[in-house]
């Protein structure tokens, strides 16, 4: 079921166009990814979404509706990248106050904050004021702001910023309650390692445009080189049909010819006995080697094509065979 | 309509509980107290309770004449000079009077006394028994008319105002009350411009459109510093009114007192304009900025449109009907506190009153329209402000 539908959005700001023709579902029980570099139209995507900013032509459409109403409102949880709550009041002053104003009343707000305080570590912070607490309690207060009320849609922007691993491990473990309990998930990160482990799709924004679109796994396939890697004791560099052979995390990764397959290669290594093999596998990108391919430009001809491909589908397999012909993923 | 409710009630509640706040606002009251105060205890200090002596060579005194009221000094009689004098430096009295025989034909009276001269009000109570005792002998009523001053109302030819007597207290409230107003809304929107930049420059703004639309959040927060500057204004007036109370128990301030009735009703009418324009302007400012200092700056110099009267105010007191102190009233900026300045002092016509609203009223309406379409182009400009040539272009928009 489609909880965001975003069609075809443009706005500029003066000469600068800021976003350029974007368009992305995203559904109930997912959690999406908004990537792009700095200044890439993340966030003006993400405010035309909010109704802050009215889009010079194009549409959005929230929980299968035109206008962005009061009540629709109070069914989204918004965190923005820079933190904006209150700084001279009090934490749960703060906290209930926002929540009222989406809809709870306050004793119920109070009621469902304790158990968030608690969960958060923040319980015994409630009284300080918020410009008192560190770069990580004010994080993860943004979040429970965000998700007091219990929205069917929420957006994060940097959901991460300045949480130590343990509770950078917490907030991915909500995010995923979050999506477990049917909610929409937008997230807006540049830490991409992230993004895999959350998020099932994504599209990938840049200079306004959209240039990556579609399910991780389905990307990362397209661009999935001729390469592979391996772990063990042999003369890997004098397999016939190898490019280059770079030595990486304790193992070898083997960039094949445009002719060798990688099952050209096990069957050599099958045949040599007296080599080790610990490790074998076909290579795939990660997602931020995509990412700085895509953004430093070796995929500038593929994006242009793919900005005119219509559907998000085909502009990812568009883009990526692009790459395929550059044989630099 | 429910969050602009509670926008304006957390706008209040964080504004009215700060120390700032309480601070400025308790500040003129305290000055005002502690003047008071001041006064009442130096007037009961410096009050001598001795009685004060009289020498009568005229033999025309009649002690049963005159009653002394409460708090007055006790009169008493000497037959020689050398008694009361004796008495005098003996401490017993404070001062004498030596009434000549010759008083009837020429009234003269001598007063001796120690250190300090007593004050106006003891001399008074010996003026009141020597007029008391001269017509002592004619009848009831011919004494009363005669000792009671006649009550003077002062009236303008076309009936607009009356006033009793020549209380200063009524001249002082005219003059004071207006300006009074015009702080508070300055001062309350000065906090609404610091709280549209502050959420500016931190960016709760980016929350907050989340949850209402930018009309309901700037209506709610100006309300509910609109109700901050009330709260204000009342304590102001609680203040006022309980020391002119306290006061009236001193000195007969309070006699011939009439409420500026009318000018009040009128401050009334111009107060929600008024608010509005310093409001609309004020939210422009706040979102069209960068910080909160910034800002502030920039309201400083406007504040100048609103509070210029009172750099004239020699003018408006010496000629409130120039035509510059007309074109003040006139003028949307400058129409509340020249109305009030000039209420004391002259009569407005009412033509200039309804033409000051009316133009008041509509730039009133303008700022709130221009300062939505500024605040939504520039709230969230996060690191530059929002330039004249932007400014004029949301307004196109």
């Amino acid at each position: 079921m489609t909880t965001v539908t975003v069609s075809s959005i443009s706005k500029s700001f003066g000469a600068v166009t800021a976003v350029q023709d974007v368009s992305f579902d995203v559904y109930r029980g997912e959690i999406f990814g908004l990537l792009g570099p700095n200044g890439a139209g993340k966030t003006t995507s993400i405010r035309i979404m909010l109704d802050i900013f009215k889009p010079d032509s194009g549409q959005v459409s929230l929980f299968g509706g035109g206008s962005l109403d009061e009540a629709t409102k109070r069914r989204i949880g918004y965190m923005p990248e820079e933190r904006g709550l209150y700084k001279d009041l009090k934490l749960e002053p703060t906290l209930i106050f926002l929540a009222t104003l989406k809809g709870l009343s306050e004793g119920e707000a109070r009621r469902r904050l304790k158990g968030w305080l608690e969960r958060l570590d923040l319980y015994e912070h409630r009284q300080k004021k918020v410009q008192e607490l560190s770069k990580g309690m004010q994080q993860k207060a943004q979040l429970i702001a965000t998700l007091l009320h219990e929205p069917d849609l929420i957006i994060v922007d940097e959901p991460f910023s300045g949480l130590d691993p343990v509770n950078t491990r917490l907030v991915k473990q909500i995010l995923q309650e979050q999506k477990e309990a049917g909610r929409a998930v937008i997230m807006s990160t540049h830490q991409m390692y992230q993004v895999e482990a959350l998020c099932t799709r994504i599209a990938l924004i840049h200079h306004g445009r959209s240039v990556l679109y579609g399910q991780v796994s389905d990307i990362k396939r397209q661009f999935a080189g001729n390469a592979i890697n391996l772990a063990g004791d042999g003369r890997f560099n004098e397999l016939p049909g190898v490019l280059e052979t770079r030595q990486e995390n304790g193992g070898y990764h083997l960039i094949l010819d445009n002719e060798t397959a990688p099952q050209d290669i096990f069957r050599i290594l099958a045949a040599h006995p007296d080599w080790r093999i610990d490790r074998f596998e076909v290579a795939e990108p990660s997602l931020d080697d995509i990412f700085v391919a895509v953004v430093q430009g070796d995929a500038a001809a593929g994006a242009a094509a793919a900005g005119s491909a219509g559907a998000g589908g085909e502009r990812s397999l568009s883009l990526s065979k692009a790459e395929e012909g550059d044989g630099d993923a | 309509m429910r969050n602009f409710w509670l926008m304006a009630r957390h706008e209040y509640r964080k504004m009215t509980r700060t120390r700032t706040f309480w601070l400025s606002t308790l500040a003129l009251p305290f000055v005002f107290v502690a003047i008071m105060v001041v006064g009442v205890f130096a007037a009961i200090s410096g009050q001598s309770r001795l009685p004060i002596g009289y020498v009568d060579q005229a033999n025309f005194i009649r002690p049963e004449a005159y009653t002394l009221a409460a708090g007055e000094v006790a009169m008493r009689p000497y037959v020689h000079e050398g008694e009361a004098e004796a008495a005098l430096l003996r401490g017993e009295i404070q001062a004498y009077y030596l009434i000549p025989e010759d008083y009837r034909q020429m009234p003269i009276v001598n007063l001796v006394y120690g250190e300090d001269l007593p004050p106006l009000r003891v001399r008074q109570v010996m003026d009141n028994l020597v007029r008391a005792s001269l017509v002592s002998d004619l009848p009831n009523e011919t004494r009363r008319r005669v000792l009671t001053e006649p009550t003077i109302i002062n009236r303008t030819v076309d009936g607009r105002r009356e006033m009793r007597g020549d209380n200063f207290v009524t001249l002082i409230v005219s003059f004071a009350v207006g300006p009074l107003f015009m702080i508070a809304i300055v001062s309350s929107a000065g906090y609404l411009l610091q709280v549209v930049a502050d959420e500016k420059e931190n960016r709760t703004m980016e929350i907050m459109v989340t949850s209402l639309s930018p009309g309901q959040l700037i209506s709610g927060k100006s309300v509910g510093l609109m109700g901050v500057a009330l709260t204000q204004m009342g304590v102001w007036a609680a203040t006022g009114v309980f020391s002119l109370a306290v006061a009236s128990r001193f000195y007969d301030i309070m006699d011939g007192f009439t409420p500026p009735w009318e000018l009040l009703a009128l401050i009334l009418i111009f107060f929600a304009p008024t608010y509005a324009l310093v409001a609309g302007i004020m939210t422009a400012v706040g979102g069209a900025v960068n910080e909160v200092k910034q800002g502030q700056q920039i309201a400083g110099i406007l504040n100048l449109l609103f509070l210029f009267p009172f750099f004239v105010v020699a003018l408006i007191m010496s000629s409130p009907n120039s035509p510059l102190v007309v074109a003040l009233t006139l003028f949307p900026t400058t129409a509340f506190v020249t109305i009030a300045l000039r209420w004391g002092m002259t009569i407005v016509p009412w033509e200039q009153v309804i033409a000051g609203w009316l133009i008041l009223a509509a730039t009133a309406v303008f700022s709130l329209w221009a300062s939505g379409r500024i605040f939504r182009a520039g709230m969230l400009q996060y690191g530059q402000g929002l330039n004249l040539r932007a400014a004029l272009r949301a307004l196109r928009a």
